[in-house]
This record gives C-alpha cells, sequence and structure tokens, in this order.
C-alpha cells in the first residue's frame, strides 16, 4: 500500500483558507436571500469563519487529506442535500455542539453557512448545552429537511429522566436553517426516514428507563412517526421490530434503508429487514399482506454467532448497524449478503468488528421465532478488524462504527483508529485498502472517526473530535461504482 | 348558588357582566383564603352563546371558565392578582360575535376564550385580532379559524384535516389492509372521506371511496360496495342516523371487518338506529370529559359547584382560561403581544388530553381526537392517540 505525504493536502487547504476568509468578508453584509444566494462569490453565497485543523501527525495509506472543517463541533454524523436552485450540495453535519451546514459548491472545501448551536436546541428544563448527538443523520432531501434526533441524555438527562425527540429543521434556505418543532418521542438515539421520509422510525438508547417504554423491555425498539405532515407529526403508540433478541424486545440503534427499499434495523440481538411498502408474503403471518412503516412485512435476517472471545452478554450480539448488499458479490447470491458493525467498546485488540454474513435460511421468519432455547443465527461469512493491520494504533478506542459502500470498496469509522477502506470483493478475505489516521500532536486533533461517506468521488469523515476531514480515496475502486451511496437511506 | 343564578340572569338578558371567578361560587376565605393576599385584578374575556338555541351550551362555556378562574385563584391568581371574567353574549351569528368581541376587547381585556359557533367565532376572532387581543377559541372547529392566518387567534379544535389523521392513525393501530371510505352527500362529509381516501391511498393501502345522498342513503348500495371491496375497515363520514342504520345493515350482511364514524355519529341516534349492531363500533371524536379518565377529578369539582356534570365546552374553556393565564404567567406581564408570544410555547403546560403546542400556523399540533369505541351500548375511551 501506497503510503503518501500529506503535502497535497496541505496545499488544498490553503486554498481553502482562502476561500473562507473571502466567504467571512462578505458575511457582514449579508442579508438573507429570498430566491437564492449572490452569485459573486466563491460559494454562491456567503460563508461564515470556520477552523481548519492540519493533520501533521496523520499516517494514510492510500489516501489523500483535502480539508477539515469544524462548524459547531465534533460531529457523530453527517448528511447531504443536493439544491437544484443553486446546482450544488450543502452537507449537514450534527454532533455535541449542535448542527452546522456547509456549502459544498466546492466539494473539496466546504464552506460553512451557517449553524444552530446547542444552546438554541436547549428546551424547558434543560441543565446544559450539549446536543447528544444525531449518529446515522437522516434528511428529507426533496422538503429539505434535517432531522436531529435527540439522545434522552442531551442536555443534562439521562436515560431515565432525559427528554428524547426530534428537531425538525427546515433547510431550504441553507444559510439560514429553522427550526419547525421539537417532537417528543419515547426514543432517541438515531432516526432513519423511512418510505420517501414520510415516516420517521426513531430507535434506542439501549436502557431500561426511558418515559413511555414498557419496562419489560431491555432496550428501546422501533418508534413510528407519520411525518407526511411536519406541522402535526404524529407517533404511534405501537413499537416496531419487537422481540428481537431471541424474543426479548431490545434496544435498536441503527436503521438502513437498501436499494430495494428495505429498512433494516440494527441492534442488540442482530440485523432484520422489513418491508414498509407494497404488497409482500408475511413469512411470520404467514400470509401476503401490505406492508406500511407502522406495520411492516418481516423481510430477512438475524445475527450471527459471537466471534470475540472477551465479548460481555451485550456486546457479543450489538450489532451497531449494517448495509444489505442487494448485487451479487464474488459467489455469493445477489442479494445474500449482509455487512455488519458489531460494536465492542474494549482493548483494541479485541475491540468491535467488520463482520459479513449470509441471509440464507434467514427468508421464512427464522430470524422472528429465535429464542434462547433455540437460537437461530446467520452464517458468519468473515470478520474484520484493524488489529495489527499497517497504520494501526494499539491503544485507544478501536471499535467499528459506520460505514458506507461504494462497489466493494467499504469506508468505515473506527473511533481512534481512523477511516478504514476495505475491499470486500472477496467476501471470505475483506482486505484493507486504505486507511487514514491522525494520532494527536502539537497542534493536531486527534481523530476519532464516527462515520465515514463515499460522496461525489470524495471522502467526508464525521469525526467526534476533529470535525469533518475531507479525504479522497487514492487506491483503486473495486466493483461497479454506486451512483447513489446507500447508508441510512440511499442518496436521492 | 346565588351567583350561578346571577349569570342565569346573564344568559337569558344577554348583557354584559364582569364576574369574580373566585365570587361566582363562593368567597375567598371560604376556599382558604387565597383572594385575601392578591393585590389588583386581572380581567378575562369569556364569549359563548346566551341566548337562543345554543345558550345551554355557552352557559357550560361559561361554567367551565368560572372553575378555572376559582382555581387559579384558589391557587394565588395570577401575577399575584385576581382573576376576573367579563362574560358576553357572541350568539352564533356573524353580527352578535363581532358585537361580542369588541364589547370585549373595549374592556382591555388580558384575553378572551370562548367562542363556540363556528361563525361568529370567525368574526369574533377578526374582531379582537383587530386589537392584537390573544383569543384562545375553546369549542368552535378550527379549520377557517385557522384559515384566516390571524396572529393573536389560538383554536384550541382540531381541524377536518386531524380528524381525518385521526381516523388513518387508527386503522393503521388496527393493520387495515383493505378500506371503504362511506360519506354522505354533505360537504363535510365528502371532504372529510376525500381526505381520509387519499391518505389511506398514500400508504399504499387499497381503498375505496362511494358516496350517497345526504338525506336518503343507499345503504344497500353501500353494503355492496363494502362486500365487493372485501374491505376489512368501513369508515363512515356521514350523519349519525344513516350511520347507525349503515352499521346494522353491513352487520346484517354478514360484514365482520372494523367499522368506524366520524364525529358526527358521536350521537344518541348513532347508537339508537344502531342497536346492537353498534357494539364495538368505533367513532372519531373530539375529546370530552365523559370519555377522559384524566377528567374524572376535574368533573366531580365541577359537579360539586355547579350541580351538574360538565360537558365538552366547560372543559375546553376551562383548559383555555388555564393556558391563557398560563401565557401571561410566562410572559409576566398582559400586554397582548407579549402574551401572544407566549401562547405558542406554553412550558409544560398540560390539558386533559395531553400537552397543550400549537404549529406555526396556530393549529393544534397534538390534536384532541381521540376514538372511542360502544361498549355495552355506550361510547366508551379506545385510544386517546397520544403518546405524551
Amino acid at each position: 500500500m501506497r503510503t503518501k505525504p500529506l503535502v497535497a493536502g496541505a496545499v488544498a487547504l490553503a486554498t481553502a483558507v482562502v476561500v473562507q476568509l473571502y466567504g467571512a468578508g462578505a458575511a457582514s453584509a449579508y442579508e438573507p436571500p429570498d430566491s437564492g444566494p449572490s452569485d459573486n462569490s466563491a460559494h454562491g453565497g456567503p460563508a461564515i469563519d470556520d477552523v481548519h485543523n492540519v493533520p501533521t501527525t496523520a499516517v494514510a495509506g492510500n489516501v489523500t487529506f483535502i480539508d477539515n472543517v469544524r462548524g459547531v463541533s465534533g460531529y457523530s454524523a453527517l448528511n447531504f442535500i443536493n439544491y437544484d436552485k443553486y446546482g450544488y450540495d450543502f452537507m449537514f453535519a450534527n454532533g455535541t455542539g449542535g448542527l452546522a451546514v456547509w456549502s459544498l459548491k466546492d466539494p473539496e472545501h466546504p464552506a460553512l453557512v451557517s449553524k444552530i448551536t446547542a444552546a438554541e436546541l436547549r428546551l424547558p428544563g434543560d441543565t446544559q448545552d450539549r446536543f447528544w448527538e444525531g449518529e446515522n443523520m437522516t434528511v428529507d432531501p426533496k422538503r429539505k429537511l434535517v432531522f436531529l434526533i435527540r439522545d434522552p441524555r442531551g442536555f443534562g438527562g439521562t436515560v431515565s429522566t432525559g427528554q428524547s425527540g426530534v428537531y425538525i429543521v427546515d433547510v431550504k434556505n441553507p444559510w439560514k436553517p429553522e427550526i419547525v418543532t421539537f417532537h417528543p418521542i419515547p426514543a432517541g438515539h438515531t432516526a432513519t426516514c423511512i418510505n420517501d421520509c414520510k415516516y420517521l422510525w426513531s430507535v434506542g438508547p439501549a436502557n431500561t428507563g426511558t418515559p413511555g417504554q414498557d419496562p419489560s423491555w431491555k432496550g428501546v425498539p422501533v418508534r413510528v412517526t407519520d411525518i407526511h405532515d411536519i406541522k402535526h407529526p404524529y407517533t404511534f403508540d405501537q413499537a416496531v421490530d419487537l422481540g428481537r433478541h431471541d424474543g426479548v424486545t431490545d434496544y435498536v440503534h441503527s436503521v438502513d434503508v437498501d436499494k430495494d427499499g428495505i429498512a433494516w434495523a440494527s441492534g442488540e440481538g442482530g440485523v432484520r429487514g422489513y418491508w414498509t411498502e407494497g404488497n409482500h408474503y408475511d413469512p411470520v403471518q404467514k400470509r401476503n399482506r401490505v406492508a406500511t412503516a407502522y406495520d411492516p412485512v418481516p423481510y430477512a435476517g438475524g445475527t450471527v454467532v459471537a466471534t470475540n472471545p472477551e465479548g460481555t452478554a451485550f456486546f457479543d450480539f450489538f450489532d451497531h448497524n449494517a448495509y444489505h448488499n442487494t448485487e451479487k458479490v464474488g459467489a455469493f447470491d445477489k442479494g445474500e449478503l449482509l455487512y455488519i458493525t458489531n460494536e465492542n467498546i474494549t482493548t483494541c485488540s479485541r475491540a468491535g468488528e467488520f463482520k459479513i454474513a449470509s441471509l440464507k435460511g434467514s427468508y421464512d421468519g427464522e430470524g422472528w421465532r429465535s429464542t434462547p432455547e433455540d437460537p437461530f443465527r446467520l452464517e458468519l461469512i468473515s470478520h474484520w478488524s484493524p488489529w495489527g493491520k499497517e497504520g494501526s494504533a494499539t491503544t485507544g478506542s478501536c471499535s467499528a462504527h459506520w460505514f458506507t459502500v461504494n462497489g466493494n470498496i467499504v469506508a468505515q469509522g473506527w473511533y481512534g483508529q481512523g477511516t478504514r477502506f476495505i475491499d470486500v470483493s472477496d467476501p471470505r478475505n475483506p482486505t484493507q485498502v486504505g486507511y487514514f489516521r491522525v494520532p494527536s500532536g502539537q497542534g493536531v486533533t486527534g481523530g476519532s472517526a464516527s462515520a465515514v461517506y463515499w460522496h461525489n468521488g470524495l471522502v467526508y469523515v464525521a469525526d467526534y473530535s476533529r470535525g469533518v476531514d475531507v479525504l479522497r480515496f487514492d487506491g483503486k475502486l473495486a466493483g461497479a461504482p454506486d451512483e447513489k451511496i446507500c447508508w441510512n437511506s440511499c442518496d436521492k | 348558588m346565588r351567583r350561578r343564578g346571577a349569570v342565569r340572569v346573564l344568559a337569558l338578558g344577554a348583557a354584559a357582566l364582569v364576574v369574580s371567578g373566585l365570587l361566582a361560587a363562593c368567597s375567598a376565605s371560604d376556599e382558604g383564603g387565597g383572594a385575601a393576599r392578591l393585590r389588583g385584578e386581572i380581567t378575562f374575556g369569556v364569549l359563548a352563546p346566551l341566548s337562543g338555541d345554543m345558550a345551554e351550551r355557552g352557559q357550560d362555556l361559561v361554567d367551565g371558565a368560572q372553575l378555572a378562574a376559582a382555581e387559579l385563584n384558589d391557587q394565588g391568581g395570577v401575577l399575584g392578582r385576581q382573576v376576573k371574567l367579563a362574560v358576553e353574549d357572541g350568539g352564533c351569528a356573524p353580527a352578535t360575535g363581532e358585537q361580542g368581541a369588541t364589547r370585549l376587547a373595549a374592556k382591555s381585556v388580558a384575553g378572551v376564550v370562548g367562542g363556540l359557533c363556528e361563525n361568529a367565532a370567525v368574526a369574533a376572532a377578526n374582531a379582537v385580532a383587530a386589537e392584537g387581543t390573544p383569543f384562545l377559541v375553546s369549542s368552535a372547529r378550527a379549520d377557517r379559524l385557522i384559515e384566516a392566518g390571524l396572529p393573536s387567534v389560538f383554536p384550541m379544535e382540531g381541524t377536518v384535516y386531524q380528524e381525518a389523521l385521526a381516523a388513518v392513525h387508527w386503522m393503521g393501530y388496527r393493520s387495515a389492509q383493505r378500506v371503504v371510505v362511506l360519506a354522505d352527500g354533505s360537504p363535510a362529509s365528502q371532504r372529510l372521506s376525500g381526505l381520509v381516501t387519499d391518505r389511506v391511498k398514500a400508504d399504499g393501502l387499497t381503498v375505496s371511496r362511494q358516496s350517497a345522498e345526504a338525506n336518503r342513503p343507499d345503504l344497500a348500495g353501500l353494503v355492496s360496495t363494502v362486500t365487493a371491496a372485501k374491505a376489512d375497515f368501513v369508515y363512515w363520514t356521514g350523519a349519525a342516523e344513516p350511520g347507525g342504520r349503515l352499521v346494522s345493515a353491513l352487520r346484517q350482511a354478514g360484514y365482520t371487518g372494523y367499522f368506524m364514524a366520524s364525529s358526527e355519529s358521536d350521537s344518541p341516534e348513532f347508537l339508537q338506529a344502531a342497536g346492537a349492531a353498534a357494539e364495538d363500533a368505533f367513532l372519531t371524536t373530539a375529546a370530552g370529559p365523559r370519555l377522559l379518565p384524566a377528567a374524572a377529578d376535574w368533573a366531580a369539582r365541577f359537579k360539586d359547584r355547579f350541580r351538574r356534570d360538565p360537558g365538552r365546552d366547560a372543559m375546553q374553556a376551562y383548559d383555555a382560561l388555564r393556558a391563557m393565564a398560563q401565557a401571561v404567567r410566562q410572559a409576566a406581564d398582559t400586554a397582548p403581544s407579549k402574551v401572544v408570544d407566549n401562547l405558542p410555547r406554553l412550558e409544560g403546560f398540560t390539558t386533559f388530553t395531553g400537552t397543550l403546542r400549537f404549529a406555526a400556523d396556530h393549529s393544534l399540533r397534538y390534536d384532541n381526537y381521540v376514538i372511542a369505541q360502544v361498549r355495552g351500548g355506550t361510547f366508551t375511551l379506545a385510544s386517546k392517540l397520544r403518546t405524551d
């Protein structure tokens, strides 16, 4: 693997600073546009000051650092919306500091155009200005809405006393995002748009005390909110994806919609897919019926055997997020493979891994009939971690985390292990083909990569500490490149 | 009792009165002496039809506001001041509504609650809004008030659209697959059935829509529609009596699926016409005290004071006056603009159905439609359709 110096990145950063200075100058005279920003600036509108942290300490292979932007804080997640009227994308990030919005008129050098701080998100009774924290951020690219999912542990709350729910933010004018409403939901770790964002599935966190939760549940499952009309959101009182851990209702951590429209709910006890539209055979009810967001039809899924000899009862089966590959990969059938993050916060040598499982044998409702006495498990095809691989650390937080897939290259965040590019062309033998990790150093904010996004030829990293790093993968893109990238929902 | 008599006189004479909520029942000292600590007064307006066909409901509305005022005073008043009510007859016509509202506005009330008949309420809202006075419209249907877009007016009833949402969400709870929506020829019924049909269709469910004549619905034809569609959920948006006959005809024809009717059927006429076939039928209807367990204690207090059970109008006015008082407290001022600013962001304020919040267009963000079900020949609460 080719290890590159960061010269290209440094040059790019210098350019970015020039751009930012221009934008900052324009900001003082800025009036919110009625129809759109003026075209006489580098980004089609004014930018506001931002911080760029040059990672001179970075270790990288097949990766070029291009830029870093800070916005309001570090981030757990990003998302992107294309604006026809401007002709380019905007990037949205949320984290403890709130929401930040960047113009991607120059995709290599995001220009900060607006923000909503955590202080602006405070609700009556909150004791801290700390948003928690919007992993797997979801957006409605048609209506230009951003959903900030609020974990009860935010703003000084706890899992049993805090207020969970969703802030619905109108970003029709990305220079002036407006909070439409905060809608309380008895779930709030992550959220995903369902059925073209007419519904929201909100999930988590892991706890036993969230108000509104059945005391017999071990974690918060899927709560369904009708958001056809954002002025009048409605959350159903009946939850979805119950009994997910060998018959016990447990923590759903993530929902990710694949290219076929199947919503995959990941969490404690596995990954299970649901049709949310159309007429399908329900293998649990043994009949054909119409699937809806509030009454979805099971498709397939389950969990895999534990692979970590130092695992715990919780982390052994904590499938943090997943990606259903709808294509044929290697010798595996079209749609057979499921890519899974098994999060496990423990020593680096034993931290959570990236796993690949086969869905074969799970299409007849097996994952919904699993019990402790007769557990159903998917076939584990392979598992991978950066431990001992080139560019890796030996200490720190090292678990697998959020990823996106382009062709057969998985780009994944691994906390302190940074960003890893994994070639899964041979699903039985995942292979690292690139990496980018930022140790702390003089003037350098050490990295903690939460989520990595392929986007229009570049790679954007939501980093809990650094903000957003913009990278270029210099390796060969294995497989057919994806026109649209899918994570919680597919690019629109 | 003497004071209640005074209100009756007011109702008959349609004259303006300022009635102390505290004194409406009995003296402050009789109930703990709260008023003794109060300095100054704060007056809220109450607008209700106090004459004509709707006078009984209007009196119910006034009594609800009186109870709220008395309890506010028992709890220390608002901003340390004693709550008083100025009651005006708004009638049910636009002219009387406007006149009543104008009289209240002239008294510089801190806010107005009430409004029952839609035409009168809309006219009153326009008159009140012209002065910038906050107005919580407690009983009139919200649609036209929302459309008017009056900055100081906040309806506390849901819209037709929100009743449609309640129907569609309940269909979701019941896992409906094939829905038939039946209407009579009235514009209100047609509108509701159209809204429901569109939303059910948007969710990908099979839906049929059929309309009958308003006065002489062809029940046999409607039953045929249901049978042909192999429906598992029927929603009737027409009048009560034919709705009752419809569910009876459906059951006689062997229909075993769910039957639900709109709030038009929240009436003894529906039960009487349906007979035994009404059992288990659902209803989308605005929440009232007889359906809400959370309102039981309040209803007992009301009955203790007024020697009768409260109606919906009393409950709505009670909540409206408390909400107005909360907005004044939050504003720490009675300036209309400040009270209006606070109405959309009441902190921790709940009604008997849950948190009270308004959307940007001043419609209820979380409406008060509930699902009732006929059990043992009477309407019971099946679901509040709320998760707060």
